[in-house]
């Protein structure tokens, strides 16, 4: 079960990273970005895992039995609000300057790279 | 030209549904993962659902947003020097008795809502100043969008 989760946090990653590289598109850049800001989140809530642990709920914490570990899950859930408000404004970036320039690649019109 | 754009709107019940979980993810925020700043996302969710489908709500002024964030703000002051005696944050309300002041009793439990003192009310007006902010965000997005000459 943690390889596995593992395997797809490497999979999330190089997913992300190949998008960030490779594309030329600045909006698929930017969800490239949040795939990879994914993969952290899902590293730091597979760390938290216990073999056959509850959700980390107080108001469960009556019945026994191990619990997954609650601060990396209260981490992820700030980091998914940060990182989509990020990518919101990022999005916006990606969507509006377009307009100014006329193009969606992220280099300059005029410029051979 | 201006482009007209439409949105589609949501229900009623959807946004209410919206308006609690944000303020149970902070009421709770003692007992589970989850806190005032993504309790307020959630509640900026829900004011994004209202005005996203009224062109007047859209274009009114932010005068709204602008107070949540500054009652907010203020209310995290308050609290911060209500326990200035002993130290800044102090948790003075906790185990007094009253609405968040309940005492938690020893030994293992399921833990109790109303026992967290001050933290519930800290969450709560971190709630205020996320849901002001990011509300404001998204207004800045939409008119940025509805006011674009489209190409």
């Amino acid at each position: 079960m943690r390889d596995l989760t593992l395997v797809a946090v490497l999979v999330l990653f190089a997913a992300g990273l190949a998008g960030v590289v490779f594309s030329q598109d600045r909006r698929k850049r930017v969800m490239a970005l949040f795939f990879l800001q994914s993969s952290a989140v899902f590293l730091f809530v597979s760390l938290g895992y216990r073999q056959g642990g509850r959700p980390p709920l107080f108001t469960l914490m009556a019945e026994g039995g191990p619990m997954a570990l609650p601060s990396a899950q209260a981490m992820a859930t700030s980091f998914l609000i940060l990182s989509s408000v990020t990518v919101a404004l990022l999005l916006a970036l990606a969507f509006f300057l377009p307009r100014r320039e006329g193009t969606i690649r992220g280099e300059r019109k005029g410029r051979s790279r | 030209m201006i482009a007209e754009k439409r949105y589609s709107s949501a229900h009623p019940f959807l946004i209410l549904l919206l308006m609690g979980l944000g303020l149970a993810q902070a009421l709770f925020a003692h007992l589970r993962p989850g806190d005032g700043f993504t309790g307020g996302a959630i509640v900026a969710l829900a004011l994004l659902a209202v005005t996203m489908k009224n062109e007047e709500a859209r274009l009114a002024s932010p005068v709204a947003l602008v107070l949540f964030e500054g009652v907010g703000l203020a209310a995290f002051l308050v609290l911060s020097f209500l326990g200035m005696g002993a130290t800044l944050m102090y948790n003075v309300l906790v185990g007094r008795g009253g609405v968040f002041g309940g005492t938690l009793p020893a030994g293992h439990n399921g833990g109790q809502l109303f026992t967290s003192g001050t933290i519930a009310l800290f969450n709560l007006s971190v709630v205020l100043i996320a849901a002001g902010a990011l509300g404001r965000m998204a207004r800045a997005f939409f008119l940025a969008d509805s006011q674009e000459v489209d190409r």
